[in-house]
């Protein structure tokens, strides 16, 4: 396999329109045949094709050139291609750090976390990732029994703010004062004070920066 | 209770008084019927949630993005910004109503994020310049859509706007003149608008 330059958004831009298509075969066909066969890595696929396509649908939605019924599709062949890349991932050799990612209680929008998450589990980590819209007691009570290194924690939209404040404070009460915990999604870029105000660590938008900020954290614990 | 706890809780009502009084207008059941009614509940419940979330928060900055990221949405489906503003002040007219005393702190965000809507660069801030002289509601509301259409490079949203205004209004070809003449004499750069209206006209004359 030789490692040539991938275009990566010519492929984001044949993906959305397989998306648009409802063409889950083309779809795959982009990100690997064009794409994993062709020396891209597939956290790089992840990044900079699929979650690039899925913003790119979001607008389409936004802007009323696409139905919410075509967004439902296109998330459902984004989230089948996920998952076939990340079982054509190369996992790197387990760093012996456990991670726990989780969207806040209420948050539906899982597609960012699960990408923490992969890219978590490619780089080494142990992860346990809860999905969409997790209560907070039931993931506080995990917490307890596992004890994660790091907690990451993601909330897309504004109004699921209080509920990441709480579970902030909840993990805090259980893994105590400085456990180190991350937190990504949209709602932090309209609000890019709190991160701070609550002493916590904003994820950045590139999946190698996120990886190395949890690295440091988890090996600061 | 805090304020953005009062606010959850008479969200409803609230809500389903600034949806009275924007049907009062009979503009909205004609355009966009029981569905736009339903939307405009849902997107009640959001403006009093991130409302909330801008009060917990401290930040005006929320609010406003939310303003201007729904704008994007409901602009490309119908609405002109004026529409969304008006929303925001009707919503903060019913909180002054409340007898909350820290009520004037929501009240303050909203006609923030109402005024954040007005475009600041370009033709579509000098058609900004203009409204802010018109006090007549359907000038504005016109201005408005003008407005949106050049800050969006859309001009079929203002000949969609007007094609359908038209069924409503025999007086609106009048009104598009006067318009077209008024923004001739008074923008420092009137081309794009009046092109965006001339398109419009055509459109409408070609329809009938």
């Amino acid at each position: 396999m030789s490692v040539i330059a991938i275009d990566f958004a010519g492929l984001a831009h044949r993906f959305v329109a397989a998306q648009l298509a409802g063409d889950r075969a083309e779809a795959l066909r982009v990100v690997v045949d064009d794409g994993v066969r062709r020396g891209a890595r597939v956290i790089d696929l992840q990044a900079h094709v699929i979650r690039a396509a899925q913003q790119q649908i979001g607008v389409l939605w936004q802007r009323n050139q696409i139905s919410i019924a075509q967004e439902h599709l296109a998330t459902g062949i984004a989230q089948v291609v996920t998952a076939r890349l990340f079982e054509l991932a190369p996992l790197a050799k387990r760093n012996g750090k456990r991670v726990a990612v989780a969207c806040v209680e209420g948050e539906r929008h899982e597609f960012p976390a699960r990408l923490i998450a992969d890219y978590l589990d490619q780089a080494g980590f142990t992860v346990r990732y809860f999905g969409a819209d997790l209560p907070t007691d039931h993931l506080v009570r995990e917490l307890a029994k596992d004890r994660p290194h790091v907690v990451a924690l993601s909330a897309t939209m504004s109004f699921h703010l209080p509920a990441l404040r709480a579970t902030i404070a909840a993990v805090r009460a259980e893994l105590g004062e400085h456990a180190p915990i991350i937190v990504g999604g949209h709602a932090l870029r309209w609000s890019p004070a709190l991160a701070a105000e609550l002493g916590v660590t904003t994820a950045a938008a590139e999946p190698d920066e996120v990886v190395a900020t949890i690295q440091r954290m988890a090996e600061a614990t | 209770m805090t304020l953005s706890e009062q606010l959850a809780e008479a969200g409803p009502r609230l809500s389903e008084r600034v949806l009275a009084e924007m049907y009062a207008d009979p503009f909205w059941a004609a355009r966009f019927g029981d569905r736009g009614r339903h939307h405009a509940r849902t997107d009640g419940d959001f403006h009093i949630k991130y409302l909330a979330e801008a009060l917990d928060s401290n930040s005006v900055a929320v609010f406003a993005s939310y303003a201007h990221w729904l704008r994007e949405l409901l602009v490309s489906r119908g609405m002109c910004s004026r529409h969304l503003a008006e929303n925001f002040t009707l919503l903060a007219a019913a909180i002054e109503a409340e007898p909350w005393t820290d009520r004037g702190r929501a009240v303050e965000i909203l006609r923030a994020g109402a005024d954040s809507l007005r475009h600041t660069t370009g033709p579509a801030a000098e058609l900004e310049a203009l409204r802010a002289l018109t006090p007549d509601t359907a000038t504005d509301t016109l201005l408005s859509y003008l407005a949106d259409a050049l800050a969006f490079a859309q001009p079929s949203w203002f000949a969609a706007y007007t094609a359908f205004a038209a069924t409503l209004r025999p007086s609106l070809a009048a009104e598009l003149a006067a318009l077209r003449r008024r923004i001739a004499s008074e923008a420092a750069n009137p081309m794009p608008a009046l092109a965006v209206i001339d398109s419009a006209v055509a459109a409408m004359e070609h329809a009938r």
